[in-house]
């Protein structure tokens, strides 16, 4: 079983509101492994946009992305893209 | 709260622009009532079923929903459009959000509880999580779930063999208002696809869907009414101004005239807009005028423009200090001004030096300095002083800087800013850094003495710029904390009038420019007095540019000049009475008529 973890900054000014929720779920979504995203203590299934909207990540917040499972690298490489990006906005 | 004569008048937040009159069509919300069920182990398994039937229904909603919206939307909004395709995506995804699902499945399959059951603590538990959370941007997601979850139990409480349960508000009465207590983004969309006049909110802020959806398809919208429910009834005629944020529940007669008024003026912005943007702000008989914006970011810049400005009349510096333990640094602050002259360039950008103390208090200024205000807190924190002046000398190569120094009482104080810009010339210098030659300095006037020395001090200084504000209140010895008589703010009192003769003539006098940056200057009941007096130059917030500029192009000087004549023989209420029916008079459509206190003329 393969394990990655990858410390990111949000970049965009809404920060991880609900378009840049849905975007990361739906990127998560595409993977077989448990992915999670922490701010701090608090750590929420990646899969889910409740739980990314209830991290209340603004602008500048650091988050870490872990996941486990056979494709772990490259989910946790897709996510970094999309939020280095600012979520494409 | 039921009057006989009057027409209820409920404040709440303008979100989208516009104004209507019309009837209410009022969408209340039922609770699905909830059942509460211990299933049979037999029964689970078609129970977790019948849920995931159900998400699978409001997920086909939401795609014909989406599909019919991309086809009738019309093309040109493409960022407006995906901003509300978007809610409409992300709740789709929400149906099947693991919080969601994973609970609910596990309440059904574990605690052998019925689907709505199961799915009602799951969102009760999540509507808690939102509720607690600090931030109101985030916090208002907890709508989200509420929508989505009040649509899975219409879909579960319809059972099997039906077809989806009656969308809502498929049947409003074409140009309804629709009043709601909330509206999820499925409902916002199909009532605006029902060509709704206007949408009025109890909860909801401006950052909520149906702000976003009314906004994008121009229908004027208020929010943030709590309470409304209880006197807006079904049918009611009641007005929506969406610029003010008022709604007037079953309007008079006089209440109707009036919003025939605010309507037309309305119309009246947005034409002045289109037409005079390219104008210049001159009047018939040839007087011209030079019309700014008071400007707190650079980012507002490209408004200006848009609503027919040049430049900027004043940028404040506040911000950069405020809220902090310390000072800016000089580059921190050198950055600010850059960016707010390059992006007004070619045109001039006053900025005001550091204007705090009174009821702006910096946290890192020391007791000794808590009683002075603005230049005398500058004189005496030399050092702060010369860094905010090396600052904007510095930025002075980036554009056409004007430096204005607010509360000055005496020369002298001119005199020490120009020595201590002497200095932070030198200390530039020693650096190698050189730095725009001439820079006009301007004295703010608004303390009276000012104004009675202006003849003086129009000796010293490159340019006037009258803080009305502030000259008022110290004029007529009123605090700026407590609220004071309209008597007492009335700016046609003779005295006031006097004093702002006195800033002009001693201006143009002296041959500098006169300037007006504070309130007054946006008014444009108040633009004849400022077009007589003379002033040169009016500085005001960018949206107030286009009204201010029509009044303007349709007051020749020689009337404006007869009008202040009058106000000689006038005490301030008669004068303020003659000046509002003047402009009822020549601009109907431009006076905002207030719903509530009606002018003297009226009464």
């Amino acid at each position: 079983m393969d394990a990655a973890r990858r410390e990111l900054v949000i970049p965009n000014e809404k920060g991880l509101h609900v378009r840049a929720a849905t975007a990361l779920a739906r990127t998560a979504g595409r993977f077989a492994s448990q992915i999670t995203v922490a701010r701090g203590e608090e750590r929420v299934d990646a899969k889910s946009i409740m739980g990314l909207l209830l991290l209340t990540a603004s602008q500048g917040t650091t988050i870490v992305v872990e996941a486990k499972g056979g494709d772990a690298t490259e989910a946790v490489m897709a996510i970094g893209e999309l939020v280095e990006s600012g979520f494409y906005e | 709260m039921r009057h006989e004569n009057l027409g209820i008048v409920l404040q709440g937040e303008g979100v989208s622009e516009g104004i209507v009159l019309g009837a209410v069509a009022r969408w209340d919300r039922h609770e699905t009532l909830v059942e509460h069920v211990r299933l049979p182990e037999s029964l689970v398994n078609a129970e977790v079923s019948r849920f995931y039937e159900a998400i699978a229904r409001a997920e086909r909603e939401i795609d014909e929903l989406y599909v019919s919206l991309a086809a009738s939307t019309p093309k040109g909004s493409p960022a407006v459009e995906g901003e509300h395709l978007g809610l409409l995506d992300a709740h789709k995804m929400m149906l099947r959000d693991p919080s969601i699902v994973n609970d609910t499945e596990r309440y059904i399959r574990e605690e052998h509880l019925n689907a709505e059951w199961a799915l009602s603590m799951t969102l009760k538990r999540l509507e808690g999580m939102f509720a607690s959370v600090k931030d109101p941007f985030f916090r208002e997601r907890g709508q989200d779930i509420h929508h989505i979850g009040e649509r899975l139990m219409q879909f579960l409480a319809q059972g099997d063999d039906a077809e989806a349960p009656p969308s809502p508000l498929t049947h409003l009465p074409q140009g309804a208002i629709l009043f709601a207590h909330s509206l999820s983004p499925a409902e916002a969309l199909a009532a605006s696809r029902q060509q709704v006049a206007a949408f009025v909110i109890e909860v909801g802020s401006t950052s909520g869907h149906t702000a976003i959806i009314a906004r994008s398809l121009g229908i004027p919208a208020v929010v943030g009414l709590a309470g409304a429910g209880d006197v807006v009834g079904d049918g009611d005629r009641v007005i929506v101004d969406g610029f003010e944020g008022e709604i007037v529940v079953r309007p008079t007669e006089y209440e109707e005239i009036l919003y025939a008024r605010r309507a037309n003026r309305a119309k009246a912005v947005r034409r002045a807009v289109r037409q005079n943007r390219t104008l210049p702000a001159e009047t018939p008989d040839g007087f011209s005028m030079v019309l700014r914006a008071n400007l707190d970011f650079a980012a507002q810049a490209p408004q200006v423009e848009a609503l027919g400005g040049r430049g900027v009349g004043l940028y404040r510096t506040e911000f950069l200090f405020l809220e902090r333990t310390g000072p800016p640094t000089e580059d921190e602050q050198t950055e600010a001004y850059v960016s707010v002259l390059k992006a007004l360039a070619p045109h001039p950008v006053t900025i005001r030096t550091l204007d705090v103390g009174g009821d702006k208090m910096i946290k890192f200024s020391g007791p000794e300095h808590a009683g002075l205000r603005a230049i005398r807190y500058c004189l005496a924190n030399e050092d702060l002083f010369l860094m905010q002046l090396r600052a904007l000398l510095r930025a002075s190569n980036h554009g056409e800087l004007r430096i204005l120094v607010p509360f000055i009482a005496s020369p002298y104080e001119v005199r020490e800013v120009r020595r201590l810009l002497a200095i932070a010339s030198e200390q530039l210098k020693e650096r190698g850094i050189r730095h725009a030659p001439d820079i006009p300095v301007g004295a703010m006037i608004e303390v009276p003495v000012a104004a009675l020395s202006a003849q003086q001090l129009a000796r010293e200084v490159d340019f006037f710029s009258v803080g009305t504000n502030d000259l008022i209140q110290y004029t007529m010895a009123v605090s700026r904390e407590s609220a004071a008589p309209d008597y007492l703010t009335n700016p046609l009192q003779s005295g006031f009038l006097k004093l702002l003769r006195m800033i002009t003539d001693a201006g143009h006098h002296a041959g500098i420019t006169t300037a007006i940056c504070g309130e007054l200057a946006g008014k444009p009941w108040f633009a004849p007095i400022l077009i007589a007096l003379g002033f040169n130059e009016l500085s005001m917030t960018p949206e107030a540019i286009p009204l201010v500029k029509e009044v303007i192009r349709r007051t020749p000087r020689a009337e404006a000049l007869a009008l202040l004549q009058k106000f000689n023989k006038m005490d301030a209420e008669e004068a303020k009475d003659y000046l509002d029916s003047y402009m009822v008079e020549h601009f109907p459509e431009i006076v905002t008529p207030r719903f509530r206190g009606a002018p003297h003329y009226m009464r």
